[in-house]
């Protein structure tokens, strides 16, 4: 249990490294679309939502789980959409913020 | 210790039983493997976002990870009868806020639609937290505690902090 859960601490720190990593030196042009593409990864609590939903048994699990599902696709599905959206300005050259 | 936290959590832990026979095993591997290419798509993406000239690329590469991730969860589901249901109408629910939320935004509201999504990501991570939390009653141990209340904390300030925003 505790060897599980130091084992998650060690995954986390190590993200943190690679997250500030990845991120830094991005040109200020590409800041909100990167924003965007971020907040569309941490949709993967979709995966968590559907882990929890598919194994509702009480009235109180089934409303949550429906709500988080729900919440949780919205951010994938919508986060990925608008990422899109931004970057369809991006032929090549940088297009500006028209 | 894995049969510890699995007594615990049967519902999630339902895949991995003490016992696995070999074919089992093998697919317990395999989605493990395949939540390791996610998050390794995920960095690509993020990486190729970084470029002009690459990052409409880093959206789809993201994407495919997410894919992955979803489809590698499916042989770990065990869906009671409202399970199925609900996991279901919430996807296309979901599915249906989101396109439709992204592609009728305005231009110059589209900040404010990210922080939204973002918000509503981090109010799923606080229910599926308390969901969670729920299955042990009144004693959880503190391996599934201190996550979870970090998740709640943090899910909801971002949930209200969006809806300010």
């Amino acid at each position: 249990m505790t060897n599980e859960l130091l084992n998650e601490l060690t995954f986390f720190v190590l993200a943190i490294f690679v997250g500030f990593e990845v991120i830094s030196k991005v040109p200020t042009i590409l800041h909100t679309p990167l924003m965007s593409g971020t907040n569309a990864i941490h949709g993967i609590i979709l995966v968590g939502a559907i882990l929890s939903a598919a194994g509702a048994d009480s009235p109180v699990t089934v409303v949550l789980g429906l709500v988080a599902v729900i919440l949780a696709t919205t951010n994938v599905v919508g986060g990925f959409v608008v990422t899109d959206r931004m970057l369809e300005m991006f032929k090549g050259r940088q297009a500006a913020k028209k | 210790m894995r049969s510890l936290r699995c007594s615990a959590a049967p519902s999630i832990c339902a895949a991995w039983p003490p016992n696995l026979s070999p074919k089992a095993r093998a697919v317990t591997v395999v989605i493990a493997l395949a939540y390791l290419l996610a998050a390794v798509l995920f960095i690509l993406g993020l990486k190729q976002l970084s470029s002009p000239k690459g990052a409409r690329n880093g959206n789809f590469t993201a994407a495919a990870g997410m894919v992955i991730a979803l489809g590698a969860t499916v042989p770990l589901l065990h869906f009671t009868k409202a399970g199925l249901e609900i996991t279901a109408v919430g996807l296309v629910i979901g599915t249906l806020i989101g396109t439709v939320g992204a592609r009728m935004v305005r231009m110059t509201a589209i900040p404010q639609m990210v922080a939204l999504f973002n918000g509503v990501g981090g109010g799923a991570a606080a229910l599926v937290a308390v969901a969670e939390l729920l299955k042990f009653g009144v004693h959880p141990p503190f391996a599934e505690v201190f996550p979870s209340v970090f998740s709640i904390v943090i899910g909801s300030v971002s949930f209200a902090g969006s809806m300010v925003a």
